[in-house]
């Protein structure tokens, strides 16, 4: 299974040890710790769940509890928050991009894993109806569906 | 009460480029009569980051209300200007505004904001306060259009024009941030988080400190090879309930006509303290204040990204348009300077000797 990151919708920046998204489309936004960050480096970087795993267990010294599933976990989280939504099978895959990264991982000394961790804020959602459409192209208005008024709301 | 605005019956056939082009030269159109009919345009300049704005105003009636924020910044000369803002009301000129190509009543029924942009055009209908916000790009014109003047939004007078000021400034290399700002000539620091956080209070109490002000909500920051914040409003806003902790903020003069229904009152810092405004410094550091009521302050350096999250969801969302370059030139600020808590003690000279200490130290 692979997925790929929800953009435009989301923006998101990588820090040294932490990532901080937002969703333009809701409002959420939310920072990921060091672990996370490592996973939706390797979501972006198109590897398949079971490479993520993989790579994770190379990066990180073994873990008491159940590695596989805490990763399986924040997957399925950022998954259900809308970050993250599956790829088509279809859809290109950058071969020298996922070696690039696997590569990356498999650097360093091992580090302590901790299950990633996504906190999440809402405290911004009223604010999405300031502003209730988000940049468009260049032919002016955002796709609507049909029966959609003029705002996309 | 939103008002129901006059569309064209022809809307249909025309394609929005078109559409946006003849309702731009209608509204300017719109506002000469305005002018006309109001006594003459009232011209207001000002150097505002980068660029020389020439906002005219049809008649008077809005230019008590929309300048007294920008008085700090008049330049000592008139230069061409880079942008020109033309505002009205059609109360107080008598001239409607020009039917709207496009169906918006729907939106404005459900009182939800109305938006269109194209590679030449932004407009934001605001059916709350009946406001329209118009940019053209290309002939760097913009509109600000109320119904009424008399109910303008108390937050029109502390941060105005913020829509068009946005549209132009994040194509002219500037970046509007909602933050106060502090410091002195030789460096300062953004002091950022939500509404409520301590930050207007935070900057209000440097007035006794030997730090300058620079603004309390909004500012601008250009990014070439260090981040520099350039005043944009000269305003403070205060719950009136924390007055008395401000005394030197009560002349008259210095507050502005609130309505009965505001918690807050907007304070023109540039009016009662012209020797404490400071128009531009380079940043040297991120603050976010927490109210603490600790006896004593107490700064604590945090990583970036906690940086990029008290400023960066807080800017992005009350902003029209533009959101992922939003994103992207905060992520770029947060990573060329250190941020920090600073967490409030109860004293505030305090809390202002303090910071002006520790900016001294970076």
């Amino acid at each position: 299974m692979k997925y790929r990151i929800n953009k435009p919708d989301i923006v998101l920046e990588y820090f040294e040890d932490e990532t901080v998204l937002i969703n333009l489309k809701n409002g959420n936004y939310y920072s990921i710790d060091k672990v996370g960050t490592d996973i939706l480096v390797l979501i972006e970087a198109e590897l398949t769940t079971d490479q993520i795993m993989s790579a994770i267990k190379n990066r990180y010294n073994a873990y008491p509890g159940n590695m596989n599933s805490s990763v399986e976990k924040f997957i399925t989280q950022l998954h259900n928050e809308k970050i993250i939504s599956q790829k088509e099978k279809t859809s290109h895959t950058n071969n020298s991009h996922e070696k690039k990264t696997l590569d990356l991982l498999k650097k360093g000394p091992k580090l302590t894993f901790f299950p990633p961790k996504l906190s999440k804020y809402t405290d911004m959602q009223e604010l999405l109806l300031l502003d209730p459409i988000h940049d468009v192209d260049e032919t002016g208005w955002p796709k609507k569906k049909p029966d959609d008024t003029v705002n996309e709301k | 009460m939103p008002l129901n605005l006059p569309e064209r019956s022809d809307s249909k056939i025309q394609s929005d480029n078109v559409k946006s082009h003849l309702f731009f030269t209608e509204i300017i159109k719109s506002y000469k009569k305005a002018a006309a009919s109001a006594g003459g345009e009232i011209h207001r300049f000002y150097k505002i980051g980068n660029s020389h704005l020439d906002i005219s105003f049809a008649g008077p009636k809005g230019v008590p209300l929309l300048t007294p924020a920008f008085e700090h910044l008049m330049p000592e000369k008139k230069e061409k200007a880079d942008l020109k803002i033309y505002i009205w009301d059609s109360a107080s000129t008598g001239i409607a505004l020009p039917p709207v190509p496009w169906n918006v009543n729907e939106c404005i029924r459900q009182n939800q904001p109305w938006r269109f942009k194209n590679k030449r055009y932004d407009i934001l209908f605001q059916p709350e306060n009946n406001i329209l916000n118009l940019m053209d790009r290309r002939l760097r014109k913009a509109c600000f259009w109320i119904n009424d003047f008399q109910n303008l939004p108390h937050y029109e007078v502390g941060s105005p024009l913020l829509a068009v000021l946005h549209w132009w400034f994040s194509r002219h290399h500037l970046q509007l941030i909602h933050a106060a700002a502090v410091g002195r000539t030789d460096g300062g620091v953004l002091i950022a988080g939500k509404g409520g956080s301590g930050k207007s209070s935070t900057a209000l109490s440097c007035l006794q400190s030997d730090l300058l002000y620079t603004g309390d909500d909004y500012c601008l920051i250009s990014n070439k090879a260090f981040p520099v914040v350039h005043s944009l409003y000269s305003t403070g806003k205060l719950n009136d309930k924390d007055i008395s902790l401000f005394p030197y903020l009560k002349s008259s003069l210095c507050k502005s006509d609130c309505p009965k229904n505001q918690k807050k009152s907007i304070y023109f810092i540039h009016r009662c303290f012209p020797e404490k405004t400071l128009k531009k410094f380079p940043l040297k550091t991120i603050i976010i204040p927490k109210l603490t009521g600790n006896p004593s302050p107490r700064i604590e350096k945090i990583p970036p990204a906690s940086g990029l999250l008290a400023l960066g969801p807080s800017t992005v969302f009350q902003l029209p348009g533009f959101k992922e370059k939003t994103f992207r030139n905060l992520s770029e600020v947060v990573k060329k300077v250190p941020c920090y808590t600073l967490e409030l003690s109860r004293d505030r000279n305090t809390n202002a000797s303090v910071l002006s200490r520790f900016l001294t130290h970076l």
